[in-house]
């Protein structure tokens, strides 16, 4: 079955039209047409036949398509850790050495002596519960294969 | 990026699968394919939408994955629905089934230019600027081509069976 002369152009408007894409104008245009067109009416009724058939195909691979997104890769992941062992351990460092000197100091009131040596042991005790989590953690790291 | 990638991935576990055609590294090429992306992320350009530069990250893994497997000719991951047909509606999943089949038949015989067109659009749901920035070609050339995919699905589907286009009293017995 071959096209009419000029037929061209409407062939444009069908893709747009299964598609869903047409403008008022183009709707009309190809409405026009085809009301004088059983080609572009049986091809534009099948054409859409398919594409419901691919969207339901569609539909149905997406049903399994959970995937859950990598994290960052490995060199950036060593990045991150390394820059953040050099934030604890400055703080850390500062922290530590200015309640040394605190504690040492005789002038400094006993109650700040103890909330400052709280203060510290809450710190160090949170730090080793998050280091406990992480290291946890890292045994069940369902992205170290693909990182690898 | 990892947003982005987000949204990115459940539509190119369908373009994966449609490669592949198995579930399970449908789900692997996905998640390499994103990981290669985020390693890759300084060569995607902000400006411009971010599936079409992942969709070939995806597509250059898929494929290296194909070349490395033997060869079969029966091209898996064309037809999508292998779950049995069950008690549940089994006349109408199993006449869906049928145009399932005929449908990912035909369009594995199609011309690589009209397949890629038709994967695109209706697979990926890609739009006409998409589709053409993805092969290299104008927004016409992308809906001429996609035209005559569709022309020639269709005729593959009539020659077959037009019960397959849905199409009432031409049934087949």
């Amino acid at each position: 079955m071959s096209a009419p002369t000029g037929h061209e152009q409407y062939e444009i408007l069908l893709v747009k039209a299964v598609d869903g894409q047409l403008n008022a104008g183009e709707e009309r245009q190809l409405a026009e047409h085809m009301e004088r067109c059983g080609q572009c009416r049986e091809e534009l009724a099948d054409f859409t036949a398919i594409k419901e058939t691919t969207d339901a195909m569609t539909e149905r691979i997406m049903q399994d398509a959970i995937i859950e997104p990598p994290r960052e890769s490995a060199p950036a992941r060593a990045w991150i850790i390394i820059c953040s062992l050099l934030v604890i351990g400055g703080l850390g460092l500062l922290y530590g050495f200015g309640a040394l000197q605190l504690l040492a100091d005789p002038s400094v009131p006993l109650p700040v002596k103890i909330g400052t040596g709280a203060a510290a042991l809450g710190v160090v005790g949170l730090l080793i519960y998050l280091l406990r989590v992480k290291l946890r953690g890292a045994g069940k790291d369902p992205y170290r294969e693909i990182d690898q | 990026m990892r947003q982005l990638l987000e949204q990115a991935l459940p539509r190119g576990y369908v373009a994966a699968y449609r490669w592949l055609g198995d579930r399970e590294e449908s789900r692997d090429a996905c998640q390499e394919a994103a990981t290669r992306a985020l390693a890759a992320s300084e060569g995607y350009d902000r400006s411009r939408p971010f599936y079409p530069w992942f969709y070939r990250i995806l597509r250059n893994h898929c494929f290296d994955r194909l070349r490395r497997r033997p060869r079969d000719p029966a091209r898996p991951g064309l037809g999508v629905d292998d779950r049995p047909a069950g008690a549940d509606g089994a006349e109408a999943r199993l006449l869906q089934r049928e145009r399932s089949d005929a449908l990912a038949r035909a369009i594995g015989q199609l011309a690589q230019e009209h397949r890629e067109v038709i994967e695109l659009r209706h697979f990926q749901d890609l739009s006409y600027e998409e589709m053409a920035q993805i092969l290299g070609v104008p927004t016409g050339t992308v809906m001429s081509r996609l035209y005559r995919a569709r022309r020639r699905l269709r005729l593959a589907l009539l020659d077959q069976d037009p019960a397959l286009l849905g199409r009432q009293g031409e049934e087949s017995s």
